[in-house]
This record gives C-alpha cells, sequence and structure tokens, in this order.
C-alpha cells in the first residue's frame, strides 16, 4: 500500500472550553479527493484548519506523505505550508494579497522557498495562470480590481504552482454566481485529475461534494456522524442527520 | 532670515540670539515657579508623558521649551535618563491616600464618594477679568472643609463586583520600568501599563476614543472608580531592611469594565463577566487614566476572543506601543526637517530611471 | 588593537565640562556595549537594547549619538558627517556633543578618523581595519515596509521569512523591468539575516561588503542595534538573473571634476550642477587641482 498523502488521527480540538472537533480519522491517497460536509459550527472548518497547519491540534495526529506535522515547527513548518500543501478559502483576501499583482500573489509560494531566478520564476507563474484560464495580460494586475471567480482562479494557481501533495479547498465556490461557480468547479476537477493531487473539500453543499469528492465525511457538533464512498452515502444515508442533509438540499 | 545650511554655526547662533530676544519681554525672576502655579495641569501632563515626577524640574522644563509640551517631555527623560535608579517602591492602588474619588457605577459606594478640587463642576465660560481671580473653578471665595488630618484610604469599588465573581480574570502583573527595557511589544501587561502610563495625552484620548466608536455597543465602558491622591514611596533602609517613607506622588488611577458576553464560534454563551480595565498616571490630567484604562480592558477583551479574530488599532497592544509614545512620533514627525539630499538623489535616480520605462512601454 | 577588540576595553568614565565623560552613565554604556557586542557576534541580527533619551530628539540620531558615546575612548578621532557634509547642521550638533564631552579629536579627513557617526553616507576615502562606522538609522527593520507589528516582525526574521522583501522584487521587475528601492537597499548578511542599509544610497551599498571596517548601526527610537563586523558578506537582494543597480550620474562633479563620486543637485553659480556629497574628499581634491 502507498503512504498516504494525508493521515488523521483521532484529531481533537478545543477552544478554551469549547469543543472545536473530536476524534476524527480519516486518510487520503495520492489522487484521492475526500469531501467533508456539515452545517456550519460542525468542526469541518477546525478540521481543515489542523491540516493546513492554520490549527494545533489539541490532542491526535496530522501526517502529510508519512511525516508527524506536531514535530514541524518554525521555518519548516512554514517550507510545508508554502511547498507540501496548498489552500483555497472562502474569503479570498485570507489568503490573498489584494493589492499584489496576481502574477506576485502565485510567485509567492516560490520566493518563499527559495527561487531566485526570476525568469525561471515568471515562466512557472505564467504556465499555471493560464492553466487556471485567468484572462491573458492580466498577470501583472492588482487582484483587488478582480472578481470574486477570478480571485478564486488566482488561489487556485497559488495553491497549484508549488506541485502540492495535499489541496485544500474551504468552501471555494461559495458566495459566488451558479454559472461562475459550475465553471471554477469544472476547472477544479480537471486540474485535480490532471495532477493527481490528493484533496480535502470542505463545503456545506451537497451539489459540489457529489461532484467532486470520492468519499465523504458528515460531520455534526464536532463529530463524523457517517462516512463512505460518496455515492453510497448520498443515496443510502444511514444516520438520520444525513438522511435530514440529504432529503433538505437534493430534492432540489 | 534663511540660510543654506552650509553656513550653519552662525546660523546657529543667530536662532538662539533671535529666541532669546523672543522671551526677553518676561522679566519674571522666577520663570519656572510662575509656570509651576500657572499652569500645574500642564506640568502634570508633562510629568506623565515624561515618566518623572519632579514638579519643579517639569515647571522648569516647560519654560525652557516655550510651552512646547513635547519638547519639555524630552528634556525631563533625558535629564533622568541617565541618573541611577536607587530603589523600587511597590505599592498598591488601594494604598492611594484619596483626595477625590467618583465612582459613576455605583451611587454609594463603600467608603463614599469625593469630588476633591476638580474643574469638571465650573461652567466653561471664558473669564476676561485681567485680575488674578480669572479662570478660578468657582466665585465663590467662601470656606471649604478642613482637610482632615487622617490620610484616608479606601478599598476599591471594583471589590464590591470582584466579590460576587463578575469580573473575568485577567492577566496579573509586575511592573516593568521600560526604561530599562529596549521594547515594550510582546513584553507583557506591566510593560505596557508602564507604557500607557507614558503615552502622549492626546495619542491615547483619540485611540480610546476609536475604541468605543469601532466596537459594537455592548462594548461600551463603565467607569467604576477614578480615584486621585497620593502615593506613598517608600524604600528599604539600608541598615535596618525596614520600609521607610521618604516621599509621595500625586497620581490618578481609573477602573472601568466592558459589559461582554463571550461567544464561541458554535453560538453558545461561554462566560458572562466583565472585563476589567487599569489605568494610572501621574498627576491630574484624568482622561490619561480614563483613556489607559479603556485601551488595557480592551486588549485584555481581545486576548479572550477566538485566534483568527480581527484586531482594531485599539485592541492591539502590539500596534498601540508603535503608535502612542509622544517622544518616538514626534522625533520621527520632525526629524523630516534634517537634510535628506543624499536619499532625495537615490530617489531621483529611481523616478527617472522608471519614469523612462513608462515611456518606453507607452511608445 | 583592532576596533572589535577595542569595544571589550574601554575607559572608565571622568567628568568633562560639566558632563559625565562621553555624557551617558556606566550603567548605560555598559548595556549598550553588551547589545552591541551581541550584534557583532551576530551579524545583521536588530538586537534590542534599552535606549536611553538623549539629549537630542528621538530620530535626531539619539541611536547613532548612544553608540558613539558608549565606544569611544581618548585616543579616539573623531568625524561626524551628515549626508556626507561635515558642516551640516546636525552633524555640527552631533560633533559639538561627542567632543565637548570627551575632547577627542575631531577631524574631517576620514582616513585621520578612528571613529565615524554618519547619516546617510559612508565616506568615500579608503577605510582601514582601524576605522569604527557608526551610523545613525531611522527605520532599522527592512520588513517595516510590509509588516508593521513587532512581534511578527521578530518571528519573521527568526525564521529568515523574507519572501515578502522578494515578492516587492518580484513586482517590481514584473512591473518595471527593475527595483523600485532607493536607498536603505535590503542586503543579506553573511547568508542570514536581511537588514536595511539605512539609509545609504545604493552607490554605497558595495563597500560594505567584506569591508575592513567595523559597521554599527544605532537605532535610538526603535531601541536596537545591529553591526556588520568586518571582512563579512553583504550581498543585495537580488535575482540571480538581474543585476543590481547602483545610482549613475551622467556628468562629473561640477566642482571637483570626479567621474566616481555619488553626487546631488545643487545650484553652482546660479546653475542647476551635480557635486559631490562626500564635501571633505571634494575639497581636498579641488585643493590638489590648485586654482584654476
Amino acid at each position: 500500500m502507498t503512504t498516504p498523502a494525508l493521515e488523521v488521527r483521532e484529531l481533537t480540538v478545543r477552544y478554551g472550553g469549547t469543543l472545536g472537533c473530536a476524534d476524527i480519522s480519516f486518510d487520503v491517497q495520492p489522487g484521492e479527493v475526500l469531501g467533508i460536509v456539515g452545517e456550519s459550527g460542525s468542526g469541518k472548518s477546525t478540521v481543515l484548519g489542523c491540516c493546513g497547519l492554520d490549527l494545533q491540534p489539541t490532542a491526535g495526529v496530522v501526517r502529510l506523505s508519512g511525516r508527524d506535522t506536531a514535530a514541524v515547527v518554525g521555518a519548516q513548518r512554514r517550507r510545508l505550508r508554502n511547498q507540501d500543501i496548498g489552500i483555497v478559502r472562502q474569503a479570498a483576501h485570507e489568503e490573498l494579497r489584494l493589492g499584489i499583482s496576481a502574477g506576485g500573489n502565485i510567485a509567492e509560494r516560490l520566493l518563499a522557498t527559495g527561487h531566485r531566478g526570476f525568469q525561471a520564476i515568471r515562466a512557472r507563474v505564467d504556465r499555471v495562470y493560464h492553466e487556471v484560464e485567468l484572462p491573458a495580460g492580466r498577470m501583472d494586475a492588482a487582484v483587488a480590481t478582480f472578481s470574486g471567480g477570478m480571485r478564486q482562479r488566482v488561489q487556485i494557481a497559488r495553491a497549484l504552482v508549488s506541485e502540492p501533495a495535499v489541496l485544500l479547498l474551504d468552501e471555494p465556490t461559495t458566495g459566488l454566481d451558479v454559472s461562475v461557480q459550475a465553471r471554477i468547479l469544472d476547472l477544479i476537477r480537471r486540474l485535480q485529475r490532471q495532477t493527481g493531487v490528493a484533496m480535502v473539500i470542505v463545503s456545506h453543499d451537497l451539489a459540489v461534494i457529489r461532484m467532486l469528492a470520492d468519499r465523504l465525511l458528515v460531520m455534526r457538533q464536532g463529530r463524523v456522524v457517517e462516512a463512505g464512498v460518496t455515492d453510497r452515502v448520498l443515496s443510502d444515508p444511514r444516520h438520520p442527520y444525513t438522511q435530514l442533509l440529504v432529503s433538505s438540499q437534493l430534492e432540489v | 532670515m534663511y540660510t543654506t545650511v552650509r553656513e550653519s554655526q552662525n546660523a546657529i547662533d543667530a536662532s538662539a540670539r533671535l529666541t532669546d530676544q523672543q522671551q526677553a519681554g518676561f522679566d519674571g525672576h522666577d520663570r519656572a515657579g510662575t509656570v509651576g502655579a500657572l499652569v500645574p495641569l500642564l506640568v502634570d501632563q508633562v510629568m506623565a508623558e515624561a515618566g518623572v515626577v519632579e514638579p519643579a524640574v517639569a515647571a522648569k522644563a516647560i519654560e525652557q521649551a516655550r510651552g512646547d509640551v513635547s519638547r519639555a517631555v524630552s528634556l525631563l527623560r533625558s535629564w533622568v535618563s541617565c541618573l541611577p535608579r536607587e530603589g523600587t517602591s511597590v505599592v498598591a492602588c488601594s494604598d492611594i491616600e484619596v483626595e477625590r474619588r467618583i465612582t459613576p457605577a455605583f451611587a454609594e459606594p463603600d467608603g463614599g464618594q469625593f469630588l476633591g478640587a476638580s474643574l469638571d463642576y465650573a461652567p466653561r465660560l471664558l473669564n476676561l477679568d485681567v485680575t488674578p481671580a480669572g479662570g478660578r473653578a468657582s466665585g465663590d471665595t467662601g470656606p471649604v472643609a478642613e482637610p482632615d488630618p487622617e490620610p484616608l484610604v479606601l478599598p476599591r469599588a471594583t471589590t464590591r463586583l470582584e466579590e460576587q465573581d463578575l469580573i473575568a480574570a485577567t492577566e496579573s502583573t509586575e511592573p516593568v520600568d521600560l526604561t530599562r527595557r529596549a521594547s515594550a511589544a510582546g513584553a507583557g501587561r506591566g510593560a505596557f501599563q508602564h507604557f500607557l502610563s507614558r503615552a502622549e495625552t492626546g495619542a491615547l484620548t483619540a485611540l480610546a476614543y476609536t475604541a468605543v466608536r469601532e466596537g459594537p455597543k455592548q462594548a461600551d465602558p463603565t467607569l467604576v472608580e477614578l480615584r486621585a491622591g497620593r502615593l506613598p514611596v517608600s524604600v528599604t533602609h539600608p541598615r535596618t531592611g525596614n520600609p521607610v517613607r521618604v516621599g509621595s506622588v500625586a497620581v490618578t488611577t481609573c477602573e472601568l469594565v466592558l459589559y461582554h458576553v463571550q461567544v464561541d464560534s458554535s453560538g453558545e454563551h461561554t462566560d458572562s463577566r466583565f472585563t476589567l480595565g487599569y489605568g494610572a498616571t501621574a498627576g491630574r490630567v484624568e482622561r490619561r487614566a480614563i483613556s489607559a484604562a479603556m485601551l488595557d480592558a480592551r486588549v485584555t477583551r481581545a486576548h479572550a476572543n477566538p485566534p483568527g479574530t480581527a484586531k482594531p488599532p485599539s485592541d492591539d497592544a502590539d500596534w498601540l506601543v508603535t503608535a502612542l509614545d509622544g517622544q518616538e512620533a514626534t522625533g520621527f514627525v520632525e526629524h523630516l526637517k534634517l537634510a535628506h539630499h543624499v536619499s532625495f538623489a537615490s530617489d531621483l535616480d529611481r523616478v527617472r530611471a522608471l519614469g523612462e520605462h513608462i515611456r518606453n512601454d507607452e511608445e | 588593537m583592532s576596533a572589535l577588540s577595542d569595544l571589550l576595553h574601554r575607559a572608565e568614565p571622568i567628568h568633562i565640562s560639566g558632563y559625565l565623560w562621553a555624557y551617558l552613565d556606566a550603567a548605560s554604556k555598559r548595556e549598550i556595549r553588551r547589545a552591541l557586542l551581541k550584534a557583532v557576534c551576530i551579524p545583521g541580527h536588530i538586537t534590542p537594547f534599552a535606549s536611553r533619551e538623549m539629549p537630542v530628539a528621538r530620530g535626531w540620531g539619539s541611536g547613532g549619538l548612544q553608540v558613539t558615546l558608549a565606544t569611544i575612548v581618548a585616543s579616539d578621532t573623531v568625524k561626524v558627517i551628515d549626508q556626507g557634509d561635515d558642516e551640516s547642521l546636525n552633524a555640527r550638533t552631533m560633533r559639538a556633543l561627542i567632543a565637548d564631552s570627551t575632547g577627542v579629536e575631531t577631524a574631517t579627513d576620514a582616513r585621520a578618523a578612528t571613529l565615524i557617526q554618519t547619516r546617510h553616507r559612508i565616506p568615500e576615502d579608503d577605510l582601514d581595519d582601524r576605522t569604527v562606522l557608526v551610523f545613525q538609522v531611522p527605520i532599522s527593520d527592512p520588513l517595516r515596509e510590509f509588516e508593521q507589528r513587532p512581534t511578527a516582525a521578530r518571528r519573521m526574521h527568526a525564521e529568515r521569512d523574507y519572501a515578502v522583501i522578494w515578492l516587492g522584487l518580484y513586482e517590481d521587475h514584473a512591473r518595471f523591468s527593475r527595483s523600485r528601492f532607493s536607498h536603505s537597499y535590503p542586503c543579506e548578511v553573511e547568508g542570514g539575516y536581511i537588514i536595511s542599509t539605512t539609509p545609504i544610497p545604493r552607490f554605497d551599498v558595495p563597500r560594505l561588503h567584506q569591508a575592513p571596517f567595523l559597521s554599527l548601526f544605532g537605532a535610538g527610537r526603535e531601541a536596537a542595534v545591529y553591526a556588520i563586523p568586518p571582512y563579512t558578506d553583504v550581498t543585495p537582494i537580488t535575482f540571480t538573473d538581474r543585476e543590481f543597480e547602483i545610482e549613475s550620474f551622467d556628468t562629473p562633479c561640477a566642482k571637483c571634476g570626479a567621474e566616481d563620486s555619488y553626487l546631488t543637485e545643487e545650484i553652482v553659480n546660479g546653475r542647476r550642477a551635480a557635486v559631490c556629497s562626500d564635501t571633505a574628499r571634494c575639497r581636498r581634491r579641488q585643493a590638489e587641482k590648485g586654482p584654476r
């Protein structure tokens, strides 16, 4: 068996007296897509935060390509985030510098991991910029001048430019127009298959999960209530909460 | 008179003569003493911002600085910077010998309220009389109550809330002398308190004000107690090892609370208590103590927020310590008056080079 | 004795003209020297110290002055320049304070000086390993432009997290094909920390690389010192395939005719002209050329 790209074991996070998530375990193999679904406050973003090394687990283990991330601190931790993990967030401004050009935002992860040849950086940024189908001629324009959908594309390019082992998406299309949303989901699916990156996508929207995820975790109040292959969970939900979620969303 | 900086020694001498001439109109024999008597609150402000309590010297500094508060503070601070620190005297806020005490949160606090001497209650009418009586707090020349011979020491009004467990726990603090430390940034609440006690009065007030304007309505502070009085200073006797009172300093302290219900990310209420803010200043410029207490409360409460919560400047101790010191701010702003032609030549070089690039692009 | 080992053996204070010798009390001097030694041992590291209030305003060279007064010895010969000029206002004020409180010799010839306090320039004469250069620093941290919170900036230095500086450089090259940094150019010291060469022009930056002299940087307002020990690598931040550009001047000095000096624009005989900013060297060259 290959080493999973991402391994989470008995992950628990507490904020002071409040529970973020409890006893979460899962693997994501290279090339596989895991969906995490649940309402807001269910703990799914907490799980993703630990995978992205933004949050420190209270207990449990997060391994990245077999390596225990708790032992990785300081400059190494930052390098890991800039090299081996790509993140796409719902709010683009949390990940992007709006006053900096699209190209600069993409280049930053290369600059942070020691790339120092301008032409080589420029060529790599240019390639991924066009792969995410951003308009030619806008690469040196500030991200602040980009629409919501374009900003998500910049985030995807930024995440993928370092050729990461794991891509984490936190509600990547929430808040976008339906048509824009569909095109970006198509893009994510195409690039995921093309690169073979392991992916975790968090969403409250079952349509997004159904389109992208191979397997699925359903979370509620910080715990996993149901897990399984996406088609099985969505066509034959067993936990009453999943049944409620499926009936309320997929009938539309 | 304009002059190029090259002929500078003459210019400096001439400037000094001109400055002296402008001051020659006043022929009082005790100018510093007059300053101290005429504008005691100005002396208090200068001492507070300097972090030095020595009224006669502060009055001298104000006179020498011709009323420029920032410069007077600079003179005082550099005067003490190389003096040895002979000892420390750790005193509690409750040790203050009270001369004025008001408790807006409670009508009848334990020990009572005392208005003391204050301009708060006089109408703000400009008195254009040229007689020395002009500007008095009251037209009344009747007798006031004889001062109590025994110093008045009172419990903190906040004790009442603490006894009912209505105050959220705060970081306990050790006093820190910032003049013997490199930086207040990240040095904890004790250092932050010393920093606030010396912060520039206008900047302190402005930031405290923005804190109220930016926050949710429930973030409005309620002033529990403002007390002004004298704080006894004791040192350890070198032979006997006993504490010996060597004097006292005028101080104003403030305690206030923010009403605040802690809500976690799932919407659960996790705590319902007040956040306490504490501020202290030398002298009697009371808005200094109030503003410091407001910022202390905001910073304390921000610690309890979930990680990642956006902080306005008023809640960010790191930001505040970079902005509120009057000497750092005026020093930087005024250094712009120094010659910069070398760095400017470098700027010119870049402006021309980048301009050329832009023009070539357009062609 | 080299300037560096000199730091360890400095004179006891005595009184001259109402000041303590060299103004600062012994405890302050000790503390500043301790910070300087640490700074020398960790080249380029922004080293905090308890900056004293000095009889000059914060931001008017109080840091450089503290460094000078903490390291000066009676046998030193001091040169003070501002903008390369011994006669500018700030230089005069500083020199008077240093000389009056110590009685040391002063000089305008950089080659004769052992301690040079400077704002904005490195003297253009060759300096040797007997010289200590003290820089007056307004803004010590090259990250300040990008990160204003001191604790965050400290973390970034500790982790050598300088991507934001490189990002600024990337943006400049993408948009203008050259860097926008004018003075205070960020430089990597001995392959580690990045410092601000503050605020000397790029013209002077190459002279810091493997320099025989000791450079001490003092920021009084920001309560920090940093240092470049003698014979240390100082590398301006540039992409491997891009040149580091210094200021270029298309005319020689209108006064001494030098073609290899840093020029500033002035009005000479009613006309705009470029003249040397290092006035002592310029005057010497004019004298050597003889009267016209």
